[in-house]
């Protein structure tokens, strides 16, 4: 009985050093793995929304060329383009899962943004279209359509980047 | 004594550890901004949401005066070539200088 009881205790005196070595490492380990799927989530997130807003940007960019030129075949065709990428931002934002309630809720905003942006392109198509057909009254009202959802879209945008930063 | 000291230096080591991987994380989330922002040397290099927003409101400007515009369209200039179906070049950017328009 003594002798087990001795023998525990030496066991007991050679782990401490390690339990004592290890627990810190362990407990800096288990606190990163928390920290960092949270900020790997809402960074993705974050880069998947500046690298789609970026991109409708430009095709608005383009469209907004082809408009001064007065090219509506062209703006159509670009309107389209913008339409197409505005849909795709909403599937890639959709595909991203944010780790925070802040996260989510840009994330919320960003997808609302890019809908009204899709709405932009459809208009901005039926505004050419009508100007091909030299249907000027229909052309403008799609054309301040387009502008009041550009400016709704682009107010839940900046909201989204907001949030995220 | 001797491995309480261990112990200690152990526990600095692993926080020291812990800072350096967060600070390198925190280098790692900016880079990818800066590289997005280098593929289009137009944008004003600002990726932020407030720069694109702002480009899709002039473009909704531009579209609604050209709308209203009573001049006639450049019909000869609006000739869709094989390009614009496709697009070609567009993810360079040429497009907003002459845009091929």
């Amino acid at each position: 009985m003594t002798k087990t009881a001795a023998t525990s205790h030496v066991t007991r005196l050679r782990c401490r050093p390690a339990l004592r070595l290890a627990a810190p490492a362990l407990l800096v380990l288990a606190a990163l793995g928390f920290a960092l799927p949270a900020y790997a989530s809402n960074a993705a997130l974050k880069r998947t929304l500046a690298t789609w807003s970026n991109r409708v940007a430009v095709d608005a960019n383009r469209v907004s060329l082809s408009a001064r030129h007065r090219h509506p075949r062209r703006m159509t065709t670009r309107a389209r383009r913008f339409r197409r990428d505005a849909l795709a931002a909403r599937s890639a934002l959709a595909a991203r899962r944010p780790s925070s309630a802040k996260g989510y809720r840009a994330k919320r905003l960003a997808l609302a943004a890019f809908s009204a942006f899709a709405v932009v392109g459809r208009q901005w198509v039926l505004t050419g279209q009508a100007r091909l057909h030299h249907r000027r009254l229909l052309a403008s009202r799609h054309a301040r359509l387009a502008k009041l959802w550009a400016s709704k879209g682009n107010r839940l945008l900046v909201a989204a980047g907001r949030l995220l930063r | 004594m001797t491995s309480n000291k261990l112990a200690l230096v152990a526990t600095i080591l692993c926080f020291a550890g812990g800072i350096g991987a967060a600070t390198a994380f925190a280098h790692g989330g900016s880079t990818p901004q800066q590289t997005t922002t280098t593929t289009c040397q137009n944008d004003e290099q600002g990726n932020d949401e407030q720069g694109d927003a702002n480009d899709v409101a002039a473009a909704a400007d531009d579209v609604e005066q050209e709308a209203e515009n009573q001049q006639a369209d450049d019909q000869q200039g609006d000739q869709q070539g094989p390009n614009d179906d496709n697009e070609q070049g567009d993810d360079d950017c040429q497009g907003d200088e002459d845009g091929g328009d």
